[in-house]
């Protein structure tokens, strides 16, 4: 085993014996520390508010993610990513239990932009809680809310788990996943996907241009299921128990049935349009699909 | 309530917020001094107030659209549903003894059309004077369809817009917009050319619309996010 110091003597630098050059030494991984941006810990908020509060997120790019809870209280860790980023919560009223919260993030440099203007905030919430959120770029959570939802984003995904209440969901270049709703959904996108799984909502309405749409589950009776896409293929995957009025249409894209439909003998088809109108056992609810150019695919689950 | 590391930050956030408050009123055509003093010492603020002076200008002339009938039908059975309306009750069915004249009109209407008929079977020549032969050539003939020149002057207006800020966008968030309006004008191509070609087909006119719609929106968000 080497003693202190041997590594020193035995290298026989000559700089090393120079005074100035140990200063130097000692003194640039200080420099070059406190150049760097310190590590950013996250700012916590807590607020007493009622059992149905709403809360407002207004995000320029991070990571959203909102959790419902059984306490009539929010509670938000909101992490920026730079000394540039700065994160302000107020509470409406003031004083009391807050009806209202107001989520903001401010950009104290106008040139920062990237990485360092990022804040990620992560929320609990009460059950009954509503939401507004607007996050430019990033994914946003939302799980197990009976309130009503509003997200809004840029680039960034969005997936919303449990809701129950009326969810409207927009990203114009990212996906949107939306699982188990049970509320009136109204989803779109321009260059993403949407995703619906396992949906007990009576009204689905979803649109996207280049993305794709996909629908697995059943359809509730008396519902009403509106879903377009331009470019990209539709399909959709439900029990061979669902029943469903179907009137399918596409200009130029084709229809892939592997489900039993009868069809109707009048068919209300635009001039033009490849379709498919007819009923598939009992029709109770109603699906309206549309495609330009991308193929509608129906089939059942094995 | 939230910390800072310095005063001035908080100072201009509450002139912000000051800003951010009296901004509808001002919008509105309310008197608000402070407003245009504010976006005159404040540069994000008076890019936010020119952005939303812009859109007002350009919405402003966006055509009413009308909702389609399908939403009133859906309405009025949800209000049905819920016994807030109730379907008009004629007043012979108040009254159970005059039952017999809701057969009434649908009788007599029989009774007109049988007469008509017969006259026209009786005299033929009025037949061919009751249609004439143009008629048939324009019922026949394509219906051109286009999107309103409001609609195409709105949207290129935001365009315009657009295309003089996007340089200050994150060039993240510019990507987004560009792949997105670039999906959307090539949607347009292709419905306009689909609809020269086929007049009658309403999905596509239908599409050509949405996109229309969609780049709208797509622009007035672009447009709200550059700071």
């Amino acid at each position: 085993m080497r003693a202190p110091g041997s590594y020193l003597k035995a290298t026989n630098c000559h700089l090393l014996k120079k005074p100035w050059y140990r200063i130097l030494l000692v003194f640039l991984p200080i420099s070059l520390l406190a150049a760097t941006d310190p590590v950013q810990t996250a700012k916590v908020f807590e607020f007493q508010t009622s059992s149905a509060p709403t809360i407002t997120i207004s995000n320029l790019s991070g990571q959203v993610t909102v959790r419902s809870w059984d306490k009539d209280s929010v509670r938000a860790a909101c992490t920026p990513s730079s000394p540039h980023v700065e994160v302000d919560a107020e509470p409406m009223p003031a004083s009391g239990r807050a009806d209202r919260v107001q989520f903001l993030t401010h950009i104290l440099d106008p040139s920062v932009t990237g990485e360092a203007a990022k804040a990620d905030y992560m929320l609990s919430v009460p059950v009954g809680a509503s939401l507004e959120i607007r996050n430019r770029q990033g994914h946003v959570q939302v799980e197990g809310l009976t309130g009503e939802t509003w997200v809004q984003s840029v680039g960034g995904s969005i997936t919303v788990v449990d809701p129950s209440g009326h969810l409207d969901v927009h990203s114009i270049g990212g996906d949107v996943e939306i699982d188990r709703p049970a509320g009136h959904v109204e989803a779109s996108s321009i260059n993403g996907s949407l995703k619906f799984v396992d949906p007990t909502s009576t009204k689905i309405r979803g649109t996207t241009t280049s993305g794709r749409i996909i629908y697995e589950g059943d359809f509730a009776p008396g519902g009403e299921y509106v879903l377009s896409a331009y470019s990209g293929d539709l399909d959709i995957l439900c029990p061979a128990s669902a029943s469903f009025e179907i009137h399918a249409q596409s200009v130029k894209g084709r229809l892939d049935n592997g489900v039993d439909v009868i069809r109707n003998q009048h068919d209300a088809t635009p001039r033009g349009a490849t379709s498919l109108f007819g009923t598939h056992n009992t029709g109770k609810a109603r699906l309206d699909l549309r495609s330009y150019s991308g193929t509608i695919r129906l089939r059942t689950m094995r | 309530m939230a910390s800072s590391s310095n005063d001035k930050p908080e100072l201009s956030r509450s002139a912000c917020r000051a800003f951010d408050l009296e901004l509808s009123a001002f919008l509105e055509g309310e008197r608000r001094l402070e407003v245009e003093r504010h976006a005159q010492d404040c540069e994000f603020c008076s890019v936010v107030l020119a952005d939303l002076e812009a859109i007002r200008e350009a919405s402003g002339a966006l055509p009413l659209e009308d909702p389609p009938a399908r939403m009133w039908l859906n309405l009025r059975a949800t209000l049905a549903a819920e016994g807030l309306v109730k379907e008009p009750v004629a007043w012979f069915e108040r009254f159970p003894g005059f039952a017999w004249f809701e057969w009434a009109a649908p009788v007599g209407a029989l009774a007109l059309l049988a007469i008509t008929a017969g006259l026209l079977v009786r005299t033929p020549g009025r037949l061919e004077n009751l249609a004439p032969a143009d008629t048939t050539v324009a019922l026949l003939a394509p219906v051109e369809f286009d999107v309103s020149p409001e609609l195409a002057k709105t949207v290129t207006g935001l365009e315009e817009n657009y295309a003089a800020r996007e340089a200050k966008l994150d060039p993240a968030i510019k990507a987004t917009y560009r792949k997105s309006l670039d999906s959307l004008n090539d949607s347009i191509k292709e419905c306009r050319a689909t609809v020269e070609a086929k007049p009658s087909d309403t999905l596509a006119q239908e599409y050509l619309m949405a996109a229309y719609a969609e780049k709208a929106e797509v622009l007035q968000s672009a447009l709200e996010d550059v700071r």
